[in-house]
């Protein structure tokens, strides 16, 4: 599974990206991820939120599998807990991947 | 509005910088004054105004003169691994940092710079070093506490003229017209207010025609 995580905005706007491949990830961290995703269902939701909340994230997260690619865009006030969960889980990948 | 904790690996706590206090605050006065849509040009407005008040707290809590003032965003945020001394800068927009993990500052300082994005619902926190550019050299200009006559021509243009979806130049002209009804026609402040904005690339003055039609009151 291929992952294009985006999270911009927030007081800052620092934003963060990367390009994650669930089978390069050592076997519990991808086990977590694909976890998370199983557990938020990204895309049993609006594609595009109409919530536009000052200084909130904006997140943009495409999931790309046998099955074909989906394209996830939210903030992080409409997105409910599961799904915050799974951006907090992109968000930790993303930062190991800078840092690396 | 939303402070954070911050994440301790970029940023520190958000509540201890009071200029990062007085831009959520003010993100308040705008929602219910003006309205402004949290997108692309009328987004960046909604930030710059933040930015704008924001400063300004900073700078009467420290009474420091424009001149004296430092015009940054958010300094002190990021933790030691961070090279970076604030988020922004008003007086040199896309000079706050530059870093190894996290990029360099994005922000344009003039028009021919303007940075067109989805992202940040539509360079929101990018674009507004544009108009953040404009209030410094006014308030350079002008001289004196920022807060007394730049920040008063802000402060009426927001309550008054500003609209949800006003874009850079109409707020411009409305900052001009503004000018003109506190200090008269033709006074060094509203004559101070057009070059401020052409600094940018941003010509006002030409007409107000575009802050009449944008009025509210």
């Amino acid at each position: 599974m291929r992952i294009s995580f985006e999270r911009t905005g927030g007081f800052g706007n620092v934003p963060l990206r990367a390009e994650i491949d669930t089978e390069q990830l050592p076997p519990d961290r991808k086990q977590e991820l694909e976890r998370l995703i199983e557990q938020a269902r990204p895309f049993d939701q609006p594609r595009q939120s109409a919530t536009a909340t000052p200084d909130d994230y904006q997140y943009e997260v495409k999931i790309e599998d046998s099955s074909g690619a989906k394209t996830i865009r939210t903030t992080d006030s409409a997105a409910k807990d599961e799904l915050k969960l799974l951006f907090d889980g992109l968000g930790e990948e993303a930062l190991r991947k800078l840092r690396s | 509005m939303v402070y954070g904790d911050g994440d301790g690996q970029i940023f520190q706590r958000f509540t201890k910088i009071i200029d990062v206090i007085g831009h959520e605050l003010t993100h308040g006065v705008t929602q219910y004054e003006a309205g402004l849509v949290y997108q692309d040009q009328p987004g960046a407005l909604n930030e710059h105004f933040s930015d704008v008040f924001g400063s300004l707290v900073k700078q009467y809590a420290k009474t420091q003169k424009a001149k004296q003032a430092d015009w940054l965003i958010g300094e002190g945020i990021f933790t030691p691994n961070v090279h970076g001394t604030a988020l922004r800068s008003m007086k040199a927009p896309g000079t706050a940092y530059n870093d190894p993990v996290i990029g360099k500052d994005p922000q344009p300082a003039h028009m021919k710079d303007f940075v067109n994005t989805t992202s940040d619902f539509g360079g929101v926190h990018i674009n507004s070093g544009i108009p953040n550019k404009a209030f410094y050299e006014l308030a350079i200009a002008l001289g004196g506490n920022a807060w007394e006559k730049a920040g008063k021509i802000w402060y009426r243009t927001l309550l008054d003229k500003v609209q949800p979806n006003t874009q850079f130049t109409q707020c411009a002209a409305m900052t001009y017209e503004v000018a003109g009804t506190l200090y008269g026609t033709g006074s060094t402040e509203q004559k101070a207010v057009k070059a401020s904005w052409a600094v940018v690339g941003i010509a006002v003055g030409t007409t107000l025609a575009a802050a009449t039609a944008g009025g509210r009151r």
